[in-house]
């Protein structure tokens, strides 16, 4: 193809043709710089959509089936208020999906039918038409959609209540081991029901931390009591401890501890006999209270900075060992001076086994360790006390913990604690304020009685944490046992019906078919006379993530029509060049003709030099967008450094910003910059075109 | 025997920036193994004449036939690639190219396979050693001397075997020695049944031919 080799010949850059050299590179460089920006951009949107909506979808589904005021009004609903089978109280879904009796009026024992309800919808055979069981045929219906299922959710409202037991931070002699401190967390907050089947759960969970093993070890043998007096801890008897403690380290295996932020007392006998360290000495009336010793010599000016930082006065000195006294800068110092081995140091640790069988409480439980300190190996035996647990493994397919959301088998165990109450998981804002695994709490609700309103308490504790999303009630979106949130929603009054109370989440595999999804399912309620009596919404419609991705789908029609605007701007470049080109190239298109190339061809090189341009700048484009992409942390924290704040709030976009390139993007971009870059060499191949050879010869002198 | 060439009745006038009567009505036969001059001042329109003759100009009355086709605008780029070479005075070689793919050029834009091994790749080779140029076959173009682009020019006119060769003032911008390899290399051109068509203000050359036309108040003349 000789229209090819004649293009990439011309845009070989030479010195006689600077301007078109230049114009050329100018060309395909604003070409990359579009095709990079796009690219990044688009990636990054579609990534944090595609966030996004895996989060909503997990937590709620990509389609769901809501009861419409038919429904609400419909005798099948109402019925159940009036029945003495029902306990006169209205059913939720899952109740009516799983009652033995599609109607349970008995008309012997029950009140009369008011003659203001709406008849009852019955079938052929007079039977009482089943609204929920005809939803769920329904689903099962679905053809061509793999994984599909329904689970009735409910959504009701409480308030929680959490109690944190914090250690206690030490500076002083006399608080050896630091205590414990306990605050309070107090929010009103909505409550949904953990479905315990729903498999995108692992999207959005979070896993445990070092932090979250220790707080729920240093609960293990602490007893919650209502009345008791604040600041004094109960403990478990020795029997039920026992028991936690193995329910405990049969789902975990410690494999390290770690001192505490403030540090650890080293026990005397874990000194060496010889020893000659640098530490801080920690001075109270010009005397020595405590001595602070790094695990090198290097941490000495950081560790002292800090301590001066709390207002301490402090002094560097030598720790050192004279046969049988210890001495700090050439002074003895007294047995009972605290050595307190820095902040989140790291310590090889296994537990001894034989201490859990006769271990009454936590400080029972003992670990042989080891660690280092300035060149010295120390090693003992220690109890758990005044340290951490650093390092965890969880132990695999140990079947329900008691203490923390696990997955057997596809499913989603939520533990209930007979000792402590149920488990809950809470949205990630409670972690973000300090809450960990192991808290504990109550749920708190009203229920009105014969004569007045009366308060209840569910004890709960946090069996783990989930990411909501974008989801606006989502900082404060529990997730709770279905028996706890139907006891909470059963209590409120039965005529709060607003559509986020009572559904059902349809879930599968791949959410692209939410739209197919739903058209089956409108098409199979029809059939079946049920249209009326529910609604279907896909995600892209439910009343609380409408605005966002409809927000998100605006900007990105918006900056897509920036984008193509720029690719214009970008390829008219292209145009000049090629215009520039065909003057130059005058003769050589006369010499071209006289030797039998048809206009066609002719037309054909300049829109393939147009064309080359174009894919070259989105080449080097992606290029550069594929490393900005797998550099993006980099790219990020230079932003961050240059603004002296953070581009991207986490809480919005995410611990990490999307950084896998778009497909879609991709396509847009070579569709867009070639097309445009051919549609560029249309102007210039028509000038070629016109061009007739005997006039060239005529002008250039023959 | 068929003519090559045939001419009838060409007309052509110029009419901006004003009328200009350039050819008034010229018949011309050119037949296999003839060559023909056109001699005349400059300015009488020989070039003009050469480029209608070359297809490269339409007249504004008249005909054109090459090998028994009347020249269309349908079939002109064929002709011209297939039936017929043009020798200019300037050389015009593509400067971006080597010598052998600027012979090769014709064949490529008809289609023809130029790998090296093909048929047109030995074609080529065996044009540029006919102009004695077979160990510059893959010097860029633009370093070649005056004489060697014209020899290169000769050979891409004979690349696809044309039936014609249009020359126009092909020894204008050489030296005498030069310029008699040329004619000899064109003559022999002839001597294989083939036409050749001419413009020329070099005498003995016109001298040389078998037809020799003056184009002269716009018609052709025997010269």
């Amino acid at each position: 193809m000789f229209e090819l080799s004649v293009a990439c010949k011309y845009l070989i850059p030479r010195r006689r043709q600077l301007s078109v050299s230049i114009i050329s590179l100018i060309s395909i460089f604003v070409i990359a710089l579009v095709v990079w920006l796009i690219v990044v951009f688009f990636s990054v949107t579609d990534g944090l959509e595609k966030n996004w909506v895996n989060k909503l979808t997990a937590l709620t589904a990509p389609v769901r089936i809501i009861p419409t005021d038919a429904y609400y009004n419909s005798y099948y609903y109402q019925v159940d208020s009036i029945s003495d089978a029902s306990g006169y109280a209205p059913k939720t879904i899952g109740e009516k999906l799983r009652a033995n009796k599609t109607d349970p009026y008995d008309p012997e024992f029950d009140q009369e039918i008011p003659s203001f309800w709406q008849m009852p919808d019955r079938q052929f055979d007079s039977s009482l038409r089943d609204l929920v069981k005809g939803v769920y045929e329904s689903i099962k219906e679905v053809k061509g959609v793999p994984g599909i299922a329904g689970q009735d959710f409910e959504l009701t409202s409480s308030h929680i209540q959490l109690k944190l037991l914090r250690p206690a931070p030490i500076f002083h002699a006399q608080n050896i081991f630091g205590g414990s401190a306990q605050s309070y967390l107090s929010y009103p907050a909505f409550l949904g029901n953990f479905e315990p089947d729903n498999g995108n759960l692992d999207k959005i969970l979070f896993a445990m931390t070092p932090q979250d093993v220790n707080n729920v070890f240093s609960l293990l043998d602490v007893k919650e009591e209502p009345n008791k007096e604040e600041n004094s801890v109960s403990r478990f008897n020795p029997a039920v401890y026992q028991e936690r403690l193995a329910d405990f380290f049969q789902a975990m295996t410690i494999t390290g501890l770690k001192t505490r932020s403030f540090g650890w007392n080293i026990p005397r006998i874990f000194l060496p006999k010889e020893f000659a360290w640098e530490g801080i000495g920690i001075l109270k009336d010009q005397t020595v209270k405590r001595i602070v010793l790094p695990t090198t010599v290097a941490h000495l000016a950081k560790i002292k900075k800090e301590l001066e930082d709390q207002g301490l006065n402090v002094v560097i000195g030598k720790l050192s060992s004279d046969e049988s006294e210890i001495l700090f800068n050439g002074t003895k110092i007294t047995p009972f001076l605290p050595i307190t081995l820095e902040g989140g140091t790291p310590l090889n640790g296994q537990l001894i086994d034989e201490s859990i069988k006769s271990a009454k409480r936590n400080s029972d439980v003992k670990f042989v360790i080891d660690f280092e300190v300035q060149g010295s190996i120390l090693k003992g035996i220690i109890p758990y006390k005044g340290i951490d647990l650093g390092s965890f493994k969880k132990n695999e397919n140990t079947g329900m913990s008691l203490f923390w959301v696990t997955q057997k088998n596809g499913s989603y165990l939520l533990p209930k604690d007979d000792n402590v109450g149920d488990g809950i998981l809470l949205p990630k804002s409670f972690r973000e304020a300090g809450v960990l695994v192991g808290d504990r709490g109550q749920l708190s609700y009203f229920s009105p009685t014969a004569t007045t309103v009366q308060e209840h308490y569910i004890p709960v504790f946090v069996a783990g944490f989930y990411d909501p999303g974008i989801i606006p009630i989502g900082g404060k979106f529990i997730l709770a046992s279905q028996p706890v949130s139907s006891l909470i929603r059963s209590s409120h009054q039965p005529d709060d019906k607003s559509a986020l109370t009572n559904g059902i989440n349809i879930r599968f595999n791949n959410i692209s078919q939410a739209d197919e999804v739903k058209k089956q399912l409108l098409n199979g309620l029809k059939e079946k006379g049920l249209n009326r009596y529910w609604n279907i919404e896909t995600y892209r419609e439910y009343e609380f993530t409408r605005a966002i991705i409809q927000e998100l789908q605006s900007q990105k029609n918006i900056f897509m029509l920036i984008a193509i605007v720029i690719i214009v701007i970008a390829c008219s470049n292209i145009i000049s060049m090629l215009i520039i080109l065909v003057n130059d190239k005058k003769i050589e298109i006369g010499i071209l003709r006289s030797m039998g190339a048809t206009t066609k061809s002719i037309a054909l090189i300049f829109g393939i030099a147009g064309a080359i341009i174009g894919i070259l700048g989105s080449v080097i484009g992606i290029a550069a967008a594929l490393l900005t992409l797998h550099n993006m942390g980099l790219l990020i924290n230079l932003l961050s450094t240059l603004q002296g704040h953070e581009v991207f709030a986490a809480s919005f976009y995410g611990e990490i910003l999307p950084h896998e390139m778009s497909y879609e993007a991709l396509s847009f971009v070579l569709f867009a910059t070639v097309g445009i870059s051919l549609l560029a060499g249309v102007v210039p191949a028509i000038k070629a075109c016109l061009l007739r050879p005997a006039q060239i010869f005529n002008s250039s002198g023959g | 025997m068929a003519p090559l060439l045939k001419a009838n009745k060409i007309r052509k006038a110029f009419h901006y920036p004003y009328h200009t009567q350039i050819l008034n009505g010229i018949d011309l036969t050119v037949m296999p193994g003839e060559s023909v001059a056109i001699v005349g001042r400059s300015g009488e329109g020989k070039s003009t004449l050469l480029q209608i003759l070359g297809t490269l100009e339409e007249p504004c009355e008249g005909t054109v036939h090459i090998c028994n086709d009347m020249v269309s605008k349908k079939n002109k780029t064929r002709i011209r690639n297939e039936e017929i070479g043009f020798v200019f005075q300037s050389f015009h070689l593509l400067e971006d190219y080597t010598a052998l793919e600027n012979v090769l050029m014709p064949a490529m834009i008809g289609g023809r396979s130029t790998v090296k091994g093909s048929p047109s790749y030995k074609r080529g080779m065996e044009l540029l050693a006919h102009v004695g140029l077979e160990e510059r076959a893959h010097f860029q173009s633009k370093v070649l001397s005056g004489g060697e682009k014209q020899r290169v020019a000769l050979a891409r006119a004979m690349c696809n075997d044309p039936k014609i060769i249009f020359a126009d003032e092909p020894s204008g911008n050489l030296d005498s020695q030069t310029a008699e390899l040329i004619h000899q290399l064109l003559f022999s051109f002839v001597k294989e049944g083939k036409a050749l068509v001419l413009v020329t203000h070099d005498k003995e050359l016109a001298k040389r031919v078998s037809t020799c036309y003056e184009l002269t108040n716009h018609m052709l003349e025997l010269g």
